[in-house]
């Protein structure tokens, strides 16, 4: 294979045979090197002959002439010795590229600014982490600013608390600080530096130095600029990165060992802390998360399958179209489209949050007609059940707890609001609005509930911007957003929205009536003690006259066709529910450095909510119709690790609630929940009070509606659920029951392969196949004992066969998952 | 939930833990309504309902005959359609009061089965069906409809004094919902084809019991959602136009109702009443005491209130020339409305809204400027002269602007509740009126407190006991900042009780007025009157109270909601076989002088009944000052004691004064532990005015400096 070196540095992208590729480089065509202390990581590029790149920086050899102006490392390092100029020459696999440098003032030192260069140190060996010095209340009696947003507080820290104790400039090496991060006087951390590191070194120099702050005047960091963004790399592949620091005079930094990294999916790739991004052998989608100095970054990595994609199904919609462009382009064959038995079990179960009846699936899979899909779909979003189910996950989400007895009128009557909005299929933005800018009580106006929860300007602006948003902002109440752009300015002008939020007491103390408190709305941010303007993230600060409820400008706001937040976590909100996995996953963590794994699929979602009025309805008719949606659960030779590409149905475990009433569907029995009419369904019961009562609910995980986030629903299998099913007496309870399906199948004439048959529809909504039939009649015919020793008469026996046949779908993987 | 707590409210006043002396208490009467012209074989629940033979309703066309254990209940077909009062009488008095409605349709029982959709009971549409909710449980009816018809589902609940919070619902014949109203106890339902149907009601939070009570009516008649405008000149014929569904002869109105169901409009003309009728429907929420008005209805259709006001009525307008009225609606959502006038130095204007008195669901602001400086602002009256047991706060609010300078100012109102919710329903009143003070009073049937900040809430009516003397507490809403003194009398008084005038004081909320009863009274049960009069101005205003009374039992107010109303007469029992437990008079019955600065004794009779022996410290109240005399204390079984009112400690002012003495004790009453309060029978008393010196007014003294 032909192979082309090319050169990157951290300003220009030379090639020898690909002048064409010189387009994309981004800096100048020839660095410089300024000052004894500079250093460059570089980037060696290989274009492949299928036009592939491919990262050779630790594969090139390097050689400078002249010699004596700088030396390069083994791993691409760039060191200056003397001034002048030089070329470097990177060979490797018969291959060679050239970069020009010049080196300047390589005998002069900068001099030391204590926020751009020392605090990152602390940052990089984890000294301010929150588990750390970062803490709160610090540790052992030191306090860094969390991840060292703070510099000027660091610096009293070091220099000046505890009488100066921690930097001796006399003897640099003996201050406290170094000491303590080699470990040579004891410490809880361990060893966080090595004596013959840089950063070491920089370190002693800085307090030889006698500690320089740095001048007010000193530029800060604008921006960091990770190179490249974006590859397209080959399975277990490796790629160098270069992080370059931005600063206010426009001064450029490489800052590539200072910065830290993290990959958003651990199980595709890992960095390390010289920004060599490492890959494993799972294609798909990967970002390298980049931090500097409070600033963020990300490199993007595609690693395609590269298989060959002969065949897609059909495109049904604007949905298969994005989906189907990135197989292709991932290389990754999708598995087939799924039969009648599946689609009509997987979509019931998504839409109406139970399993079709026996009818439903009779009719459906005799329906000839090539629309029954569409038309399935259709009749489940206008079932009650459709209400009940998403009711139940607002409900959850919107905190409709039920902490006292006495706290029961207020969450009926949120949660009946919410089931007749879904059901009437309301805009969500209006639903959103009548929400976030609710007044009067809850009584008068059920709205009105979540206020009940979420009391605090604090609490409310967390969970506006993390259920209807996809941003979380809790970090950046006490300081800078770790992960993102957020500042603790942006969290307090955010929160000024809430700032005219009045209480008046109603007849009881369940809750409060809601109002607009007329006045300026501002909030004041806690760590400059400035007021702030109402701010919603990236509108800058608003303008809100006194006689206006700022609310509903910021409902106004996020209602706009052009707010990039919005409809896009909707969206991606609603893809998890029938995907298992969001398009941003976490669904509602969506920033900069968790980018979506197929970010056309993500816009064209949100386009198409917006242009159809956010209609829900509409949204979720798009995802199910798809065919991405209607292919099977069984992976092909292919796609068994894929996570994100949406090449199959990724199977997933029925919820809590759905899971129970699955339960006494296919054993004809009923669970009465205390307070409800009998026989009402879990998916339908208003708040989360009925938990307690139920150890079913508890251990499958039904959420207590204590948080925003839809993490407070477990979804993770654990022991304990595997043994109720198994061995619980209320599931027991249900097998034996007189009334239930054994008894009745036991009691019923007709032929043994008739009943089986219904049982499997029942649980599986498919039939039994020969195997499946023998194995079970043969169970069913065998003589059996009661209690007593004696033989069972033989319905007796037929019904403790049938009811052994019923424990065992029930414990069927294919029964507990919606696949 | 609520049954529970209720249950557990009267567990905590059961016997073996001291209470006040029993009396009748209604709970139910069901069926809670009929048919005009026709009878209702109705049961009735309760406590101490002894000998409870007979049921007073607030219309004298409906009368009530005992049989055996139920009432056969008689509607005269001239009673109007409307909400009226019924108390049952007994032998331990007359009972706080349940809404009866009586009606042009037909009415129905549910029958005890229908909890399914599959047992649903017939209801035919233009009918009412009476119910009562089981906990745990829904009710079903099934109806015919054509396909394209109209029908509105209504249930009257809160306004019949049921604890119900309906949940509607309309399904297809298989049992599948069509159609739902999770609040507000209507539902707007167009039949999509030919069919059966099946209405569907339960509470919010599946409670049920007999308090749990419904009247649910089909109808494809007119429903009324608003009127506007919402008031007018009492005795004139004025316009109208109606707002709702079904209206025969209407027109679009192009305004989608609260459930965003389109409405119709319909302009009429009606004869305004010069008066209002209070024993018939009317505003429930006890600060609309102080607003008059009176229900219209068309056929068959729900009431609608109509304020009076001696205002000009005007429409939302920029300008206004004052003094006026608008009639204004907070919609749509976040409706903020802006008016100018413009004033004059020295005026003073009274601005007010009515709004939540007309029982929407607002919470009005007001605020007014000038050249966009604010000058006042209002949030709405949270003052309650009623206390936690009878909240009479009104988020209605009331500004004084005086006018410091010539010019045009503004006005805005908007719903502090309506940021985001529209509903057409929300109307309002702004009054905007040169002084005008006036005033309105409301008697509070409820027991006297046990203890300070007493929480518990309980139904009842005045009983009057042989012997004893009752204290009827009586609120005074004042209008327009009048501070003066309101004279309280009571009249319509059965034989053998009695009452002496007595006043609020100038300033004062509140008074009370004390009705004794002679040792051997005729047993008694009727409505009585009470009136105040004061001097506003040049002229004497006579105002006729109101009254009021909780719906239900509440042991803590802090827990559970209080549910006072109106209601819609002033009843009063004389038990002629029960005594008072103690009886306090001063023993000779006259006008205590007493000289400025100087004290007067006089000897009190103690008269006690079988069980209440006990010590008593008498307190004596009814006139500022009063309070800070000594207690006088009277010994375990005395008859006697003396009364020594010093004018050193407690300091009357100069003039005529009504006093008591109050004492609580306990013992047993008809078996149980009770603890009561006891008042004595009023006693006059006239503080004399310091002798003034024979030249200090021609003469004043030269002031030494």
């Amino acid at each position: 294979m032909k192979r082309t070196i090319l050169f990157l540095s951290c300003l220009s992208f030379v090639a020898f045979a690909a002048p064409s590729l010189q387009v994309e480089a981004t800096g100048t065509p020839e660095l410089s090197l300024r000052g004894k202390d500079a250093k460059q990581q570089l980037i060696v590029t290989a274009k492949l002959d299928d036009g592939m790149l491919r990262d050779f920086t630790h594969k090139a050899v390097y050689s400078v002439a002249p010699e004596g102006i700088l030396k390069v490392g083994p791993s691409g390092i760039v060191a200056p010795i003397a001034d002048g100029s030089a070329v470097i020459t990177a060979t490797a696999e018969g291959a060679s590229a050239t970069f020009a440098v010049k080196v300047e003032g390589a005998g002069t030192r900068q001099p030391i600014n204590f926020a751009n260069q020392i605090v990152p140190v602390f940052t990089k060996a984890g000294c301010n982490s929150g588990g750390c010095h970062g803490k709160a209340g610090g540790q052992n009696g030191f306090k860094l600013s969390l991840l060292g947003f703070e510099p000027g507080e660091d610096y009293e820290h070091i220099v000046k608390e505890a009488r100066g104790r921690r930097v001796f400039p006399a003897s640099p090496e003996n201050s406290l600080l170094l000491t303590k991060g080699l470990n040579l006087t004891p410490h809880g951390g361990g060893k966080r530096l090595d004596a013959d590191s840089d950063d070491y070194a920089l370190l002693v120099r800085w307090v030889s130095q006698g500690m320089p702050l740095g001048s007010p005047k000193d530029p800060t960091v604008e921006r960091i600029e990770v190179l490249p963004k974006q590859r397209t790399m080959a399975l277990g592949g490796d790629q160098q990165l270069v992080v370059l620091a931005r600063y206010t005079d426009g001064s450029v930094q490489d800052v590539t060992r200072s910065a830290l990294y993290e990959a958003n999916e651990k199980s595709m790739a890992e960095a390390d802390e010289t920004g060599r991004v490492k890959l494993f052998d799972q294609p798909g989608d990967v970002a390298i998360m980049v931090r500097y100095q409070g600033k963020v970054g990300t490199f993007r990595a595609t690693v395609p399958l590269g298989a060959q994609v002969a065949s897609l199904p059909p495109a049904r919609n604007y949905i298969d179209e994005q989906v189907f462009a990135k197989l292709k382009a991932m290389g990754m064959p999708p598995s087939e489209p799924c039969d009648d038995a599946t689609f009509i079990r997987r979509s019931t179960l998504d839409i109406a949050g139970r399993l079709p009846s026996l009818e439903e699936t009779n009719r459906f899979l005799a329906d000839k007609d090539t629309a029954k899909r569409d038309r399935l779909i259709d009749a489940l979003l206008d079932s009650p059940e459709y209400a009940d189910f998403f009711a139940n996950k607002w409900s959850a989400l919107l905190r409709n707890k039920r902490a006292e007895a006495k706290d029961a009128t207020a969450t009926f009557a949120f949660h009946g609001w919410l089931r007749d909005s879904i059901k009437s299929n309301r805009p969500f933005n209006e639903i959103v609005r009548e929400v976030i800018a609710a007044t009067g009580s809850v009584e008068e106006n059920p709205a009105s509930g979540w206020y009940r929860q979420v009391k605090e300007p604090q609490q409310q602006l967390e969970d506006t911007a993390q259920l209807f948003l996809g941003v979380r902002m809790q970090c950046a109440q006490c300081h800078h957003h770790p992960f993102e752009k957020w500042s603790q300015n942006d969290y307090y002008s955010f929160s000024a929205f809430f700032a005219q939020v009045g209480r008046k007491p109603t007849a009881t103390k369940v809750s409060d009536s809601i109002f607009h408190r007329r006045g300026i709305a501002q909030a004041v941010n806690k760590k400059t003690k400035q007021p702030v303007k109402p701010a919603a993230l990236i509108t800058g600060p608003m303008d809100i006259p006194p006689d206006e409820d700022p609310r509903i400008a910021l409902a106004d706001w996020m209602s706009a066709k052009t707010n990039p937040f919005f409809a896009r976590t909707l969206v991606n909100r609603y893809w998890k529910h029938f995907f298992n996995r969001g398009i941003v996953e976490p669904e509602d963590d969506m920033r900069e450095t968790n980018p979506p794994s197929n970010p056309e699929l993500l816009d064209a979602l949100a386009k198409k909510f917006i242009e159809n009025g956010h209609d829900l309805k509409a949204l979720i008719r798009d995802i199910t119709r798809s065919q991405t949606y209607q292919l099977s659960a069984v992976p092909n030779n292919y796609n068994k690790s894929d996570r994100q590409n949406f090449s199959r149905y990724y199977a997933k475990r029925l919820p809590a609630e759905v899971l129970f009433d699955s339960l006494n569907e296919v054993t004809r029995t009923t669970s009465n929940f205390n307070g409800m009419p009998a026989g009402t369904r879990a998916i339908s019961l208003p708040d989360n009070s009925f938990n307690s009562g139920s150890y079913f609910l508890t251990v499958f995980g039904r959420p207590e509606s204590s948080s925003a986030c839809e993490c407070e629903r477990t979804q993770e299998a654990s022991l304990a659920q595997a043994l109720h099913l198994l061995n619980a007496k209320d599931i027991q309870e249900k097998l034996v029951s007189n009334n239930g399906t054994a008894a009745k199948l036991a009691a019923d004439p007709r032929p043994e392969d008739e009943k089986l048959r219904e049982l499997y529809l029942a649980a599986y909504s498919r039939q039994p196949d020969d195997n499946e039939l023998a194995l079970a009649k043969t169970h069913i015919a065998k003589p059996r004992n009661g209690t007593d020793g004696k033989p069972l008469d033989p319905t007796g026996a037929k019904r403790q066969g049938l009811e052994d046949i019923v424990w065992a779908l029930l414990n069927t993987k294919e029964f507990l998952f919606n696949h | 939930m609520t049954v529970l707590r209720t249950l557990i409210a009267a567990a905590m006043l059961a016997p073996g833990i001291a209470a006040e002396l029993p009396s009748i208490r209604l709970d139910t009467i069901f069926p809670p309504g009929g048919k005009a012209g026709t009878e209702v074989d109705a049961a009735i629940t309760g406590a101490d309902l002894d000998e409870a033979k007979a049921i007073h309703f607030s219309h004298p066309g409906i009368t009530a005959e005992a049989k055996e254990k139920r009432f056969i209940i008689k509607i005269a077909p001239d009673v109007p359609p409307g909400v009226y009062d019924a108390r049952v009488t007994g032998l331990l008095g007359i009972s706080n009061p349940r809404a009866f409605v009586v009606s042009d349709l037909p009415q129905s029982v549910e029958p005890a089965t229908n909890n399914t959709p599959g047992t649903a009971a017939d209801f035919a549409p233009d009918s009412s069906v009476c119910g009562t909710a089981t906990a745990a449980n829904s009710d079903y009816f099934k109806f015919t409809a054509k396909g394209g018809q109209r029908l509105i589902l209504n249930a009257d609940t809160a306004k019949i004094d049921s604890l119900l919070t309906p949940v509607l619902g309309v399904l297809d014949a298989n049992g599948r919902e069509l159609a739902a109203a999770p609040r507000g106890g209507m539902l707007d339902f167009t039949a999509p084809a030919d069919g059966v149907f099946i209405a569907r009601i339960h509470d919010l939070t599946y409670a049920g019991g007999p308090n749990h009570f419904y009247r649910l009516t089909l109808t494809t008649g007119p429903h009324i959602d608003f009127i506007m405008p919402p008031c007018a000149k009492p005795g004139a014929k004025s316009k109208f136009t109606i707002y709702g569904r079904n209206l025969e002869g209407g027109a679009p109105a192009n305004l989608a109702g609260h459930d965003g169901k389109p409405l119709d409009k319909i302009d009429v003309e009606i004869d305004v009443p010069p008066k209002g009728d209070t024993r018939a429907d009317g505003l429930m929420n006890p600060a609309a005491a102080a607003v008059p008005g009176f229900s219209y209805r068309l056929k068959s259709s729900n009431a609608v209130f109509i304020g009076f006001t001696d205002l000009p009525v005007v429409a939302e307008q920029e300008k206004l020339t004052v003094p006026c009225e608008v009639a204004g609606q907070y919609f749509p959502a976040a409706d903020t409305d802006i008016y100018t006038f413009d004033a004059k130095k020295g005026e003073v204007w009274w601005i007010e809204i009515i709004s939540r008195r007309m029982e929407c669901p607002t919470s009005p602001f007001l605020l007014v400027q000038r050249d966009a400086a604010d000058i006042l602002e209002a949030y709405g009256s949270d003052a309650n002269i009623g206390g936690a047991r009878f909240n009479v706060a009104s988020n209605d609010p009331a500004l004084r602007f005086e006018v410091k300078e010539d010019g045009t100012y503004r006005i805005t109102t908007r719903d502090l509740f309506g940021g985001s919710r529209k509903d057409p329903r929300n109307v309002y009143r702004l009054a905007i009126r040169k002084d005008s003070a006036d005033f309105q009073l409301m008697v509070i049937a409820e027991l006297p407190p046990e203890k300070k900040d007493d929480r518990t809430a309980t139904p009842g009516a005045a009983l009057a006991r042989a012997g004893g003397t009752i204290a009827l507490r009586v609120l005074a809403f004042r209008r327009d900042g009048f501070a003066g003194e309101i004279e309280l009398n009571a009249e319509n008084l059965p034989a053998g009780v009695t009452c002496i005038s007595t006043k609020i004081p100038a300033g004062a909320n509140e008074g009370m007025l004390l009705l004794t009863c002679v040792e051997k009274p005729e047993r008694w049960a009727g409505v009585i009157r009470l009136i105040g009069k004061a001097r506003i101005g040049e002229a004497e205003v006579v105002r006729e109270a109101r009254a009021g009374a909780v719906r239900w039992l509440v042991a803590n107010a802090d827990n559970d909601a209080v549910r006072p109303r109106l209601t819609r007469d002033l009843a009063l029992a004389v038990s002629a076989t029960e005594f008072a437990p103690v009886s306090i008079a001063a023993v000779e019955e006259k006008r205590w002088e007493i000289a400025a600065g100087g004290k007067v004794e006089f000897p009190l009779k103690i008269t006690r009944r079988e069980g209440f022996k006990e010590a008593l410290k008498l307190k004596a109240a009814g006139a500022p000052g009063v309070e800070a005399m000594k207690e006088i204390e009277v010994a375990p079984d005395a008859a006697n004691a003396t009364a020594t009112i010093d004018l050193a400690t407690a300091k009357l002012a100069a003039g005529e004064h009504v006093i008591r003495f109050e004492t609580q004790t306990k013992g047993k009453f008809r078996g149980k532990d009770v603890t009561t309060t006891v008042f004595s029978a009023p006693i006059r008393v006239a503080v004399l005015p310091p002798p003034a010196p024979a030249t200090a007014a021609a003469q004043p003294e030269p002031q030494t400096k």
